[in-house]
């Protein structure tokens, strides 16, 4: 049976050979993973889509020299934070409000069960928080959570050592918490 | 009882604590209410970080892509070989004046006679002809490639 990665590679020759229509098949593949990543960074959807875009038509250009003996993806995902970055850069979006927040958190109660209310709330709240931390502690975060990528796969991915990645995890979970529990802080004092 | 640090609480929820941390930690949470509890507060965070969702991009989102990708396709230049043909002409009849004043220099031996003959090489009909044939040539060549090409191709899509 073929791996994730051996997959990747059979395409990637696909399209080293001119089968362009190859490339529909790895976008499909990645894209999710791309926009997300993204759209951690930016935290705009419309950004998030340009990045990733760019990312693909970049990844495309650069295909000759990616290296086939790696995975694609710690290749692939370099060029996504790369592209995020670079628009992240141009557009200095500047962080939501932590007052929208709660009133998007009072609009999400409108009639639900009382569990799935809960981790609506849950997940609410922690998008919330990674749109307040730095694009270093999201990039960590969304790697190491969302594709569950060691330390070593991160590291290769943003250029540094394991264990400062593993450093740079610690502090930014660290941070999560932090900005999760003054968020829901603030959010009693509201009810009372 | 010393409490782990924050670095170690979190090896424990990766799984890469050492033995003896883990050991440690068993015995915090069954004597230290307030570790358990921060350390509860942490497991659930990173449960909760383990169930995040992937954001979907727009439906158009592929074929996107793949649009740009041809668009640049199309776009990436073809090799120009207009200035490659236009410096070897220019090298031709650089390598031939030089032959030409050359010969004029050594048919006479006096440093006075070269201005004549020069005179009379840039006057004469080959270098005049020379450079008709050479303009010609490279006004066909620009015509074929800037007019020509792009209206038929125009044409044909």
């Amino acid at each position: 049976m073929k791996t994730t990665e051996d997959k990747d590679i059979l395409l990637v020759n696909r399209i080293l050979r001119g089968e362009t229509p190859a490339y529909r098949e790895l976008v499909n593949r990645h894209k999710d993973y791309a926009f997300t990543i993204a759209y951690r960074i930016l935290n705009n959807r419309e950004d998030a889509e340009e990045a990733a875009q760019d990312a693909f038509v970049r990844a495309f250009n650069a295909l000759p020299n990616f290296n086939r003996e790696s995975k694609f993806t710690t290749w692939f995902y370099r060029i996504i934070i790369n592209a995020a970055l670079t628009i992240q850069q141009k557009k200095k979006i500047a962080t939501e409000n932590i007052d929208n927040a709660h009133s998007e958190a009072h609009i999400l109660r409108g009639g639900d069960s009382t569990e799935n209310l809960k981790r609506k709330e849950q997940r609410f709240y922690i998008h919330q928080a990674l749109k307040q931390l730095m694009p270093d502690d999201v990039t960590m975060i969304t790697l190491f959570y969302l594709k569950e990528q060691s330390l070593d796969e991160i590291a290769e991915i943003v250029g540094i050592e394991a264990n400062t990645v593993k450093v740079k995890l610690h502090r930014a979970r660290k941070r999560l918490a932090e900005v999760m529990q003054s968020m829901l802080k603030s959010e009693t004092q509201s009810l009372l | 009882m010393e409490r782990l640090s924050e670095e170690q609480m979190w090896d424990v929820i990766d799984g890469l604590a050492t033995p003896d941390v883990l050991q440690k930690h068993n015995q915090l949470l069954l004597v230290d209410p307030e570790y358990k509890a921060e350390y509860q507060q942490y497991a659930v965070l990173d449960q909760q970080l383990h169930k995040l969702d992937l954001e979907v991009p727009s439906m158009r989102f592929t074929e996107n892509v793949i649009d740009n990708v041809l668009n640049i396709k199309k776009q990436a230049p073809k090799k120009d070989w207009t200035p490659a043909i236009y410096l070897s002409a220019m090298l031709v009849l650089y390598a031939l004046l030089i032959k030409a004043f050359s010969a004029a220099g050594t048919s006479s031996n006096t440093p006075e006679a070269i201005p004549d003959n020069m005179m009379s090489f840039l006057a004469s009909p080959f270098l005049l002809y020379g450079f008709i044939i050479i303009n010609i040539i490279l006004f066909f060549i620009l015509l074929d490639k800037k007019i020509l090409k792009p209206f038929f191709d125009k044409k044909v899509k």
